[in-house]
């Protein structure tokens, strides 16, 4: 059915089958492959509660890694981090071999990228390099790639949409600038520029009124947007950094997998 | 014995598909359970058996199926299957108070007050049907009837002790939502900028549209007196504050008659929902 796109249907095909199912490693691989069919369909929600379905307490320990690595998988996915984190959390709590927690590794790398968290990040990539069966040197040089990502000069360096925007009030562009948007700034400071020039040609030739409302209309419009905008644009900057960040970590980590 | 063999595999082939009715039921009881509303819909919709061995096993499927249907708000649907559930099913009852919340939802009031009056004339459930009346007189804003209902009803009844409290608050809400007129607003809004925004109950948009015309009309002003009536500054000004002049005449009666509508439709789905919350405690 999934191979036909009949997704609803296949939906509906594990949900009877759950419905039969015998035994409790039955029942598992049914909600693992339902969910895995939810997370390939985008339906991070309906992944995330179908995981929470599984009898957990009474799962073996690689079952309840597969359930609640789905479940943290799909809650990242979703964007919500420490719901990732805690799910992450609940199944080291709960295995007996908590060095079952290596296979989650790449996902914590990821979740403590997405919060910023570089230290902890890098630490889990140098514990999984570790972790590989691999001669000295060679685990050396992955160990001093990894440090390198991760050296203060690499790390995404954010900027503070609350900066941008103090920046842009006192100096129009300029909050643009810090967020590396330079010829959005330029078009804005011109724009702002055009509005006060309006309205002083008007009160050149004696048209006050005009010059005021007209003007400072303008100006004022452009000067606030301007001011939005930035912010705006440090937020799209931090996202775009992190994001290109974390490629960079999946590259590399998938390369150390194929060591592995 | 060739009569006993084929009594055997006749009785056999009753008794699989007694069991593949039970197996569906107890399958869709499961799906609820599990709160799998989105498969249950593609089941009713595509994969439930047309007709069942026993008549209660297909009344308890048109049941569910109405009731995942009124859940997930698909009401004429959800009437439907309600409508197939026969008057001697046990789930007749709560079919028909589910369909008289459908027909509420999509404002057919007189219907959903027919199916609440059939089971104060049979003496069934005559109290709940008693309390879904008297909501129904509040939403219909039929507030004379509601009065006279609300004293009479039984406020002590469990399923509905609680919300039967919230009703008089509801009718104080209901009152104070005054109509309003789009052509009054827009009409003050032609006489004073703004006004018949503040007279649709948003001052501050009212606010920003009074200095916004004041200051084109100033503008447009001054252009007539330095350029004249035919300069091209004015022709342009004037042209721009007609824009805005009228714009918000039309924009303060928009608003006046939405406004009305969007505190009606809030309250209304307050009200509702303790319609519903009774009949869910009843039919559980």
């Amino acid at each position: 059915m999934v191979m036909l796109k009949q997704y609803d249907a296949a939906l509906l095909a594990y949900e009877r089958a759950l419905y039969q199912a015998e035994s409790l490693e039955e029942h598992f691989q049914l909600l693992t492959s339902k969910s895995e069919l939810y997370l390939q369909l985008g339906s991070y929600e309906n992944a995330f509660k179908t995981c929470q379905r599984g009898y957990f307490d009474q799962l073996s320990d690689t079952a309840k890694l597969k359930l609640k690595s789905n479940s943290a998988l799909a809650a990242y996915l979703n964007s919500e981090f420490n719901k990732a984190e805690f799910e992450l959390l609940n199944l080291k709590l709960a295995l007996t071999d908590t060095s079952l927690m290596e296979e989650t590794y790449f996902l914590q790398v990821l979740i403590h990228n997405e919060k910023q968290e570089w230290n902890k990040a890098k630490e889990l990539l140098l514990k999984s390099v570790d972790l590989t069966e691999m001669k000295a040197e060679h685990r050396d040089s992955l160990k001093s790639v990894v440090e390198l990502m991760y050296q203060e000069e690499n790390i995404p360096k954010l900027k503070d949409p609350q900066k941008a925007g103090t920046l842009s009030a006192f100096l129009p562009g300029v909050g643009h600038l810090y967020a590396g948007y330079f010829w959005e700034g330029f078009a804005n400071v011109a724009l702002q520029l055009v509005g006060l020039g309006v309205g002083g040609v008007a009160i050149y030739f004696k048209y006050y009124i005009t010059g005021v409302a007209v003007g400072y209309g303008m100006f004022q419009r452009f000067y606030s947007g301007g001011v939005r905008r930035a912010e705006y644009l440090a937020n799209k900057k931090n996202y775009l950094r992190t994001r290109s960040f974390n490629d960079r970590v999946k590259l590399n980590y998938s390369f150390l997998n194929r060591l592995k | 014995m060739r009569y006993a063999f084929l009594l055997f595999i006749f009785l056999l082939g009753f008794e699989s598909k007694s069991q593949d009715s039970k197996s569906e039921i107890g399958f869709v009881q499961y799906m609820i359970s599990n709160e799998s509303y989105d498969d249950l819909l593609y089941y009713f919709e595509n994969e439930m058996p047309e007709s069942f061995d026993r008549r209660s096993t297909q009344d308890s499927m048109y049941y569910y199926a109405g009731w995942v249907n009124y859940f997930k708000k698909r009401l004429e649907t959800s009437v439907n299957y309600f409508e197939n559930v026969s008057s001697t099913s046990e789930l007749y009852e709560a079919a028909s108070f589910y369909r008289a919340l459908d027909y509420t939802y999509l404002n057919q009031y007189d219907t959903a007050k027919t199916i609440f009056n059939e089971f104060i004339k049979s003496e069934q459930h005559t109290d709940l049907a008693k309390y879904e009346l008297c909501v129904l007189a509040l939403l219909s804003r039929d507030l004379s009837n509601y009065d006279s209902l609300y004293k009479d009803l039984n406020k002590a009844v469990f399923t509905y002790k609680k919300q039967a409290e919230k009703l008089p608050s509801y009718r104080e809400k209901a009152m104070k939502i005054k109509p309003k007129s789009a052509f009054l607003a827009g009409l003050l809004s032609a006489l004073v900028p703004g006004l018949g925004k503040v007279y649709a109950g948003q001052p501050g948009q009212g606010m920003a549209a009074f200095f916004m015309n004041m200051s084109m009309a100033a503008v447009t002003g001054e252009n007539l007196y330095r350029g004249g009536y035919d300069s091209p500054t004015f022709i342009a000004s004037a042209a721009v504050f007609t824009i805005f002049y009228t714009g918000n005449i039309l924009g303060s009666a928009f608003s006046a008659h939405n406004r009305e509508k969007e505190a009606n439709e809030v309250l209304d789905s307050d009200i509702i929902f303790d319609m519903h919350l009774p009949i869910r405690r009843t039919f559980q």
